[in-house]
């Protein structure tokens, strides 16, 4: 890969400008999903106290979010969780929920300061969606996890990865589980495949962004025209990104995950880059050498690797 | 003394490192002003109903634009 086509740097932490940070705490995993922008398992555990040194270094109030593979397979998990406010940051947790099935493994979170999750709902509480694209028949477990979240108060966000032909009718699906188990208040993350690393559908069968919006309009009981009227305003308030619609289903609602928001995004890599939104000056990924660089640019470049 | 402004003072200091007294409150500050944005505002809600175990309008908190306003609201729950 030639990193003058990617536009590929690092930085210090102290010469930070990145809003959203990712750090990747494992590269252990408890499932084998179709889509996996890291499927690479022989690496170790990022180092804990590297980290929190990190963390004390960063410059700028930051959005961590802790991801893996799966971070929860990390067993220091939550003393991650803990460096990440004792310097002030914003922290999320990227899971896929297993471990959040449990009610303790919850409550050591919570304690943990964390009040912010992303639960990864690909089949959301259908067991044949969830074999069909993450490989395990785990809707029961999800759906804990859900409910134990709910408990525990934490602001949610759930993503769903639409797969033509398997789970094009998740997005009503997903309403209907809210309205089940009580879930009122959550950014539910609606995507299409995103080819980085292991992935199950090409770019020229991914489903498009207007498909994406007609589904979520067919389904939310919402019009296009509302949906759109979204498109190309900044993202919280910041950033504009060409790939994501963000907008609520209450119209009127003004703060983030309080009601029910949705974010459509197109991770089609439809470019001769092959990554998603290219050059974002908010999404950064701590390195193994424990710099910082641009998400895409640096997952592209590790592709099979860190 | 209020507790529900005493809990606001703690959550802001805990969860987004702003040091509330009853001054900036009482002076109607907006939350952007403060440096708090959409996220923090979620944070702190959050954080005040787990804490106080009540539940706040979403209708309301839509109309809410500064912390005196917030402060104002909460009190209803003294």
């Amino acid at each position: 890969m030639n990193t003058k086509i990617l536009n590929y740097y690092e930085v210090l932490p102290e010469e930070n400008t990145f809003v959203d940070i990712m750090a990747d705490i494992t590269h252990k995993c408890n499932m084998t999903c179709k889509n996996c922008y890291i499927p690479n398992r022989d690496v170790p555990d990022m180092d804990l106290e590297k980290f929190k040194d990190f963390m004390s270094r960063i410059a700028g109030r930051c959005m961590i979010r802790i991801v893996g593979a799966e971070p929860t397979m990390n067993p220091l998990c939550e003393e991650y969780i803990k460096a990440v406010f004792e310097n002030g940051h914003r922290c999320i947790l990227l899971t896929n929920g297993l471990r959040l099935s449990h009610k303790n493994y919850v409550s050591k979170l919570h304690n943990a300061g964390l009040r912010h999750i992303y639960l990864s709902l690909n089949g959301v509480d259908n067991d044949d969606w969830y074999e069909s694209i993450d490989e395990m028949r785990c809707a029961d477990k999800k759906i804990k996890a859900l409910q134990n979240i709910r408990e525990r108060k934490f602001i949610l966000d759930t993503g769903t990865i639409i797969v033509p032909n398997v789970n094009e009718d998740a997005p009503g699906a997903l309403l209907e589980l809210f309205d089940r188990e009580n879930i009122n208040n959550a950014l539910m993350r609606i995507k299409n495949v995103g080819q980085l690393g292991r992935f199950q559908t090409e770019a020229d069968d991914n489903v498009k962004m207007d498909q994406l919006v007609k589904l979520c309009s067919e389904q939310m009981n919402i019009s296009e025209d509302y949906i759109n009227s979204f498109r190309n305003k900044k993202l919280y308030g910041i950033y504009e990104e060409k790939n994501s619609i963000l907008f609520p289903l209450r119209e009127g609602n003004k703060i983030l995950n309080r009601g029910r928001w949705v974010k459509i995004t197109n991770w089609d890599t439809d470019n001769e880059i092959g990554i998603p939104d290219p050059n974002s000056p908010r999404r950064g990924r701590i390195t193994k050498d424990f710099m910082l660089a641009p998400t895409y640019e640096h997952i592209k470049l590790n592709e099979g690797g860190y | 003394m209020s507790k529900t402004r005493e809990t606001l003072k703690k959550i802001a200091m805990d969860r987004v490192d702003i040091e509330l007294t009853d001054e900036i409150i009482n002076s109607g500050t907006s939350f952007k002003d403060l440096g708090i944005d959409s996220l923090d505002s979620i944070e702190i809600i959050v954080s005040i109903e787990d804490e106080l175990d009540i539940e706040l309008s979403d209708e309301t908190l839509d109309a809410v634009t500064n912390i005196k306003e917030l402060a104002d609201y909460l009190s209803e729950f003294d």
